[in-house]
């Protein structure tokens, strides 16, 4: 885990996310998951979107996905994200099927490709917050 | 249930009115709002009184939940029975235009009124509009801390266009030469000059990869308005009536992130718009004469034609360069400059898109007139392509 630094526009933890920010301050990338069908349910929601069922709880994901699309944010719109251009914001396919808004990290600016294969790594921001971030996947043997 | 068939043409477009567009000094969004329907009103040449429905769009500076009350109080309608601030945002000009022809069609009204208009770029300011994407439209606990901007987001889905399909930049800047083209033929575009190369467009500093500077739109002030009645009460009104020969609408997901795919899933939520416009009009993509549509971003011209069926899958850029989309082209779009050009006036961003095909159609685009111009077909979107509406229309039936 990196040194803290500056926040960036820190996020509002909604009624229902508390479990994917308690999980996310211990290094695991929690999601919903429905009880009733095995659907994987990102927003937090209080209702499954295949089944309806509200029986949802925080499950473990592998932290593993793919890069879907990427832009990298050169011109700084706000304040909060000044330090950090230029930053790579990508939609990650996790393997279990959800996409989730991230920041790729370990790669240079553009220096991603749709296809990618990528792993979850956690930054700290604050005592309450610690945001996913991905990396390039190892390729090993 | 009324058949698409009994739709068709007995509605129309009977008047239209634009609010300045670009920076207006010591205006306000009332105003902004004020002008477009009382010039769409006059342009009718409709008594005021006549006006029943009345549907409006809101505004970025502030949303009051009861804006079109206030908005008919202002107006002098003290009375109408079918009203509402829709939710529909960048949709609106398309997708309001079907809400009203629904409540005309259904007898709950015989004169609808539409307002979309906005004070966005100086109610707010310019930094104060662009960061109003992340705080009110983006999710404040997975997205936000990820400080994406809605050029961003919509990078991200061309970026996969462009992988998926092969599109380069440089054929995405004809969208944007085209709209500066455009834009320098109408007196009250916010962008007029210098006209643009696609060498300038690509020598545009990057903002967000892979959009530079000129792929991106500007917010302004402005909107417009129109008045919608009846075959019958238009034969009696000094406008040439512009029939509404389909309209078409569709919602998704609210979030890309919701999405299960990049291309498939925008494509299938502006087919199923557009195909409900063109199935009511009983015409095909190439029937038409004069598109409006939105362009928020070069990239998501071509994204919304291919899917509205204007090309074939994967040739959307191919089918926006060269000149195509241009006056005198083969399919000019947005003949006012769009959003990239003409402006982008928050809730009211794409009414101009509308009324400048009526325009068309009524042979009153001055030197931007395309010649003959006989069908126009319009979609908008908003939010985050969430809400879609596609109209076709025509002075002849
Ligand atoms: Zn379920």
């Amino acid at each position: 885990m990196k040194a803290q630094r500056r926040s960036p526009k820190e996020p509002v933890i909604s009624a229902l996310g508390g479990g994917h920010w308690k999980a996310a301050r211990d290094g695991r990338l929690a999601l919903q998951r429905c009880d009733a069908c095995g659907q994987w349910v990102h927003y937090p929601s209080a209702v499954c979107d295949r089944c309806m069922s509200t029986e949802l709880s925080w499950q473990d994901t592998a932290g593993r996905g793919t890069v879907e699309s990427f832009s990298t944010v050169y011109r700084g719109f706000a304040a909060e994200f000044e330090q950090d251009l230029p930053y790579t914001v990508a939609l990650v396919r996790l393997d279990e099927g959800v996409n989730l808004l991230t920041w790729l990290v370990g790669i240079e600016p553009d220096g991603a490709e749709i296809g990618m294969r990528v792993e979850v790594e956690f930054e700290r921001i604050s005592h309450e917050i610690t945001l996913h971030r991905f990396h390039p996947a190892e390729t090993g043997p | 249930m009324a058949a698409p068939a009994d739709i068709r043409g007995r509605w129309c477009i009977a008047g239209i009115g634009e609010a300045p567009s670009g920076v207006v000094p010591d205006s306000d969004q009332w105003e902004m709002n004020l002008l477009a329907a009382k010039r769409a009103i006059e342009d009718a040449g409709i008594a005021k009184s006549e006006i029943d429905i009345v549907i409006t769009t809101g505004t970025m500076v502030y949303n009051r939940p009861r804006h079109h009350v206030q908005l008919c109080e202002q107006l002098g309608l003290p009375l109408t029975t079918y009203t509402e601030n829709s939710a529909m945002g960048g949709a609106a000009p398309t997708a309001n235009l079907r809400h009203a022809v629904a409540a005309l069609h259904a007898g709950m009204g015989k004169v609808a009124l539409v307002v979309g208009a906005d004070y966005v770029r100086s109610g707010r300011g310019r930094q104060g509009a662009i960061e109003a994407g992340p705080a009110e439209y983006h999710n404040a606990e997975f997205e936000v801390p990820y400080g994406p901007y809605m050029a961003t987001l919509y990078a991200l889905v061309c970026r996969r266009w462009m992988h998926e399909f092969g599109w380069t930049s440089e054929q995405l800047a004809a969208v944007a030469v085209a709209a500066r083209r455009h834009a320098s033929m109408h007196p009250g575009a916010h962008i007029r000059e210098p006209l643009i190369t696609k060498e300038d467009v690509l020598a545009s500093r990057m903002v967000c990869s892979p959009f530079r500077l000129l792929d991106c739109s500007l917010f302004s002030d402005g909107g417009a308005a129109y008045v919608v009645t009846s075959a019958e009460r238009a034969a009696d009104l000094p406008r040439r009536p512009v029939y509404v020969l389909g309209v078409g609408g569709a919602y998704s997901y609210y979030y890309f992130e919701k999405w299960p795919d990049l291309v498939e899933t925008p494509r299938e939520i502006i087919h199923t718009a557009a195909s409900q416009a063109f199935g009511m009009a009983g015409l095909k993509p190439t029937d038409v004469d004069v598109v409006g549509v939105a362009d928020m971003f070069t990239g998501v011209v071509p994204v919304a034609l291919e899917s509205a069926g204007f090309c074939g899958r994967g040739e959307g850029a191919s089918f926006v360069d060269g000149g195509r989309i241009e006056i005198g082209g083969e399919l000019p779009v947005n003949t006012h400059g769009g959003n990239l050009s003409y402006g982008l006036p928050g809730m009211g961003a794409q009414f101009v898109h509308l009324t400048e095909c009526v325009k068309q159609l009524r042979g009153e685009a001055e030197k931007r007139q395309v010649a003959g111009a006989r069908i126009a077909y319009i979609h908008n979107w908003s939010g985050n392509m969430s809400q879609h509406g596609s109209a076709v229309l025509s002075t002849e039936v």
